[in-house]
Order: C-alpha cells, then sequence, then structure tokens
C-alpha cells in the first residue's frame, strides 16, 4: 500500500478512463449503471435536506450585511493585467533596452542638473543667485572638482577664442569691482581667468574695496579680503567682466555656476 | 451541487470580499444544502450547527481567497471535513452527550422526517460495508457532489487514488445493493 492507502497496482488501471459515477450524477446514466443510480438517488435523497438551512446570529450578519457598490471594476484584476503586460514587455530585449535606456538618461540628467556632470549636449540650469567663486589665498582660484571634470584646476592661459562663447554673465556687477575675471574672455589676449561673479544684487559676502575691482582686462586673480587688494580700474563694460569675490572661508560657499573658460574653474555660469 | 457559471461565480466573490451582503447570501446558498448532507452523513451531532460554523469561517476568510468554483466547494468542505474530524475528536472525550440533530430523536420526528431517517437507516446499512476511507470518498462524490480532483484535494490523496477507492465502493455498494446489507 502507498501512503494514500491504495494499492499501486489498482491506479494505474483507470488514468483518465471515463468515471461512471460522473455519468450517473450528470443526470443521463447508462443502462448498465441503473443500480449506481439507485445508490446515488438513495444516498442525496437520506442526507441531503430539500429546503435551506436555518441560519443562526453569527452567520446573518454577514448575509444580512448592506450592499456595498462597486467603486471600480475589479481594480485587482485590472492591475494584475496590467502588471503582466508591464512584466511581459519589460521581459523582452526592446524592453530592456527601453527601459535601461530611460534609467541611464534620467541619471544623467539628474546629474547633469546637479551639476555633477556637465553633459554637453544638455542644456545648462539656470541659477538665480549663483555662489561666488573663490580664491586660494595666493589668488589663485580654488579649483571645483566636482563641476569641472576633466579640467585643469589650476587656471591656465586662455587661448584666443576659446572662452565661453556660448554664455555671457547674465547681471552686471554690483558693489565693488570684483577680484575675478571677464568671463567672456573673447578679447582677452591672454591671462588667467579668475571666476566672475554673476549675482543679479548685492555686494559678494566678502566684497572687495573699489580699489580692488577687476580691470577691463583681469590680470592675474586677486587676493583674498584679509590681503591688501591691489589697484585695479574699474569695469568699464559690465558685460566685459566680472565680479571676483574674495575667497570664503566656507567652502561649501563655492560657486558651481561662474562662467568660465572650459579650461579652469568652476562650470560655466548660469544666467 | 448547484453550479454557478464562472462570471457569476466571480460576481457573488467579489461582492462578498467587499463586504456585501448580498455576496455572501449568494455564495451560502450555494453550499449550504451540500454541505449540511456531507455532516449528516458523516455523522456530525449537529448538522446544522456545524454548517452555520462552517458558512461564518468561510464568511471571515473569504478575502483571503483566490481561485474559481472548484476551489472554492474544497476550500469549504475541507474546512467542514476539518471541523468533523476535530467535533469527533472532542465527542470521543465525552461519550454521554446528546446528538443534536433532531431527526435522530425519534420522539421529535415530523412525519417527513421519519421517512427521511428510515431512508437513512437504510443508505446507514449499505455504507457500513465499506472501508472508512471509501465511505468518505462516497460521500464527498455523492452527497457533497465534489469532483474526483475535488475529493483529491479536500482528502489529501493523489487523483488516481480516489479513482481506486471510488471503484472498490461501488463495486461493493452494487453488491450490497442486490444481496442486501
Amino acid at each position: 500500500m502507498d501512503r494514500d492507502g491504495v494499492s499501486t497496482e489498482d491506479m494505474p488501471t483507470f488514468g483518465r478512463s471515463p468515471d461512471p459515477l460522473d455519468a450517473v450524477l450528470s443526470g443521463d446514466p447508462p443502462e448498465d449503471l441503473r443500480d449506481l443510480a439507485t445508490i446515488v438517488d438513495d444516498m442525496t435523497t437520506a442526507y441531503v435536506p430539500s429546503s435551506p438551512v436555518a441560519r443562526h446570529r453569527d452567520l446573518l450578519q454577514f448575509t444580512n450585511a448592506p450592499a456595498v457598490p462597486v467603486a471600480a471594476p475589479a481594480p485587482t484584476a485590472r492591475r494584475r493585467r496590467a502588471a503582466a503586460v508591464v512584466a511581459g514587455f519589460a521581459a523582452t530585449l526592446i524592453g530592456k533596452i527601453v527601459i535601461g535606456s530611460a534609467v541611464a538618461a534620467a541619471t544623467l540628467g539628474g546629474l547633469h542638473a546637479a551639476d555633477k556632470i556637465d553633459v554637453p549636449l544638455l542644456p545648462e540650469v539656470s541659477r538665480d543667485d549663483p555662489a561666488p567663486s573663490i580664491e586660494e589665498p595666493d589668488g589663485q582660484p580654488i579649483p571645483d572638482p566636482a563641476s569641472d571634470q576633466g579640467r585643469d584646476h589650476q587656471p591656465t592661459t586662455v587661448p584666443d577664442g576659446s572662452g565661453p562663447p556660448d554664455h555671457a554673465p547674465a547681471e552686471p556687477p554690483t558693489g565693488s569691482p570684483p577680484e575675478g575675471t571677464n568671463p567672456t574672455a573673447d578679447s582677452r589676449p591672454d591671462a588667467t581667468v579668475p571666476p566672475v561673479d554673476t549675482r543679479p544684487d548685492g555686494p559678494p559676502p566678502f566684497a572687495p574695496t573699489p580699489s580692488s575691482s577687476v580691470p577691463s582686462d583681469p590680470g592675474p586673480p586677486q587676493s583674498p579680503p584679509t590681503a591688501e587688494p591691489p589697484a585695479a580700474e574699474p569695469p568699464t563694460d559690465p558685460a566685459s567682466h566680472g565680479e571676483s569675490p574674495p575667497a570664503p572661508t566656507d567652502p561649501a560657499s563655492r560657486s558651481d555656476n561662474w562662467d568660465m573658460s572650459p579650461e579652469i574653474g568652476p562650470r560655466s555660469g548660469r544666467s | 451541487m448547484d453550479e454557478l457559471t464562472d462570471h457569476a461565480f466571480n460576481q457573488l466573490l467579489d461582492a462578498a470580499q467587499r463586504g456585501d451582503g448580498s455576496g455572501y447570501d449568494g455564495l451560502v446558498r450555494l453550499i449550504e444544502r451540500r454541505l449540511v448532507g456531507f455532516l449528516r452523513a458523516r455523522g456530525a451531532h449537529d448538522p446544522d450547527g456545524l454548517a452555520n460554523d462552517v458558512m461564518v469561517r468561510m464568511c471571515r476568510s473569504i478575502g483571503t481567497f483566490s481561485g474559481n468554483q472548484t476551489q472554492f466547494r474544497a476550500w469549504v468542505f475541507t474546512i467542514a471535513r476539518n471541523r468533523v474530524i476535530d467535533e469527533h475528536r472532542w465527542r470521543s472525550r465525552r461519550p454521554d452527550a446528546e446528538p443534536v440533530d433532531p431527526t435522530s430523536m425519534p420522539e421529535t420526528r415530523t412525519e417527513p422526517e421519519v421517512s427521511e431517517h428510515d431512508q437513512r437507516e437504510r443508505v446507514e446499512a449499505m455504507l457500513a460495508s465499506l472501508t472508512d476511507v471509501q465511505r468518505e470518498v462516497m460521500i464527498l462524490r455523492i452527497v457533497a457532489g465534489l469532483s474526483v480532483d475535488e475529493t483529491a484535494e479536500v482528502m489529501g490523496k493523489r487523483r488516481g487514488a480516489i479513482r481506486a477507492l471510488q471503484h472498490r465502493a461501488t463495486q461493493q455498494l452494487r453488491v450490497t445493493l442486490v444481496d442486501g446489507p
């Protein structure tokens, strides 16, 4: 005997052969099964009641419950079908390529918007109040590795015509002239291009004295407020120069948004 | 057993799972008569009370059920079978407990119930020639109206085993019917 209590010799005999009891229960038994039909009738009559069962109070609490309107037709079934369709699509090669491309594009876009990377084809994100650039105590702009991928962090000579032609300082400088450089350095023959403060209002947090204003031809980076700023000519062309605020002491205030040549300093400024 | 179309059953199931009384009522009507018959055939002391208990359990757990009409019947009769087994064990420890089924007490029977009771005695005498497992297979197949697959699921056996048990049982019953109990 096996675990079913039935000899294994008996089990293969039936397989998928027609069940005589099903023929009787269907209501139209063959002639040779009349005795079996009698047995079925006797058992059904003896045990199955002809009238509904008397319902107790616990059961009536369910069957007498008020009707509940259907808010939405079979949402779980709809969700299952939608989930099955999406899962089926995602399982295909095309689905994987589409989904993977979308995820990659969203990731790159997010990183570009957060100034973590610079995707050339994407437009620059405008910033209303770009933070000022910072400089080393010796006047050299402090590089921003987060926004200056692949660039030389030290100020370098700007080649002719290699300035940032695709953008310009959004606002004319206010307050004291900057110590930075002219972001649109197309006309500059040479020299370093320190970062430019393109903030629309207010002086930079560490506003230099007027004597430290950036000339139209900026020259080398200026020293921070703690140091004695060199004399400089007042700006003549708001669009040709920017303000270079002194170096802040808080590294978190470094600007990521200064208009700079691609070769040096933080990322291009935001208009 | 009463049979519904798949669509009608799904509507009842959805309504019951929403807490709609009409859904519960429909599912109860689908199984109540066959459920009481099964409990009577299995010798429950209070078939009507036990049937109510099984249907209340069904209503409380309907939110967790997922399946078609066949699976629903198998599920309900599995609950009923387990309740009967529990009751038998409880009764075995209390042999003096009186049965509650009115048709089993001669002084309380009505005339139809007398006829029904007599017929039941004849059937029980016929079923006494079967083993317990064969008897249970025949009760589930004929009285409860379950299919071979549903019966196999309720009893926890393979389909082939149910067919073999049923075959032996029908052969024995046909002999008993001819020769007498």
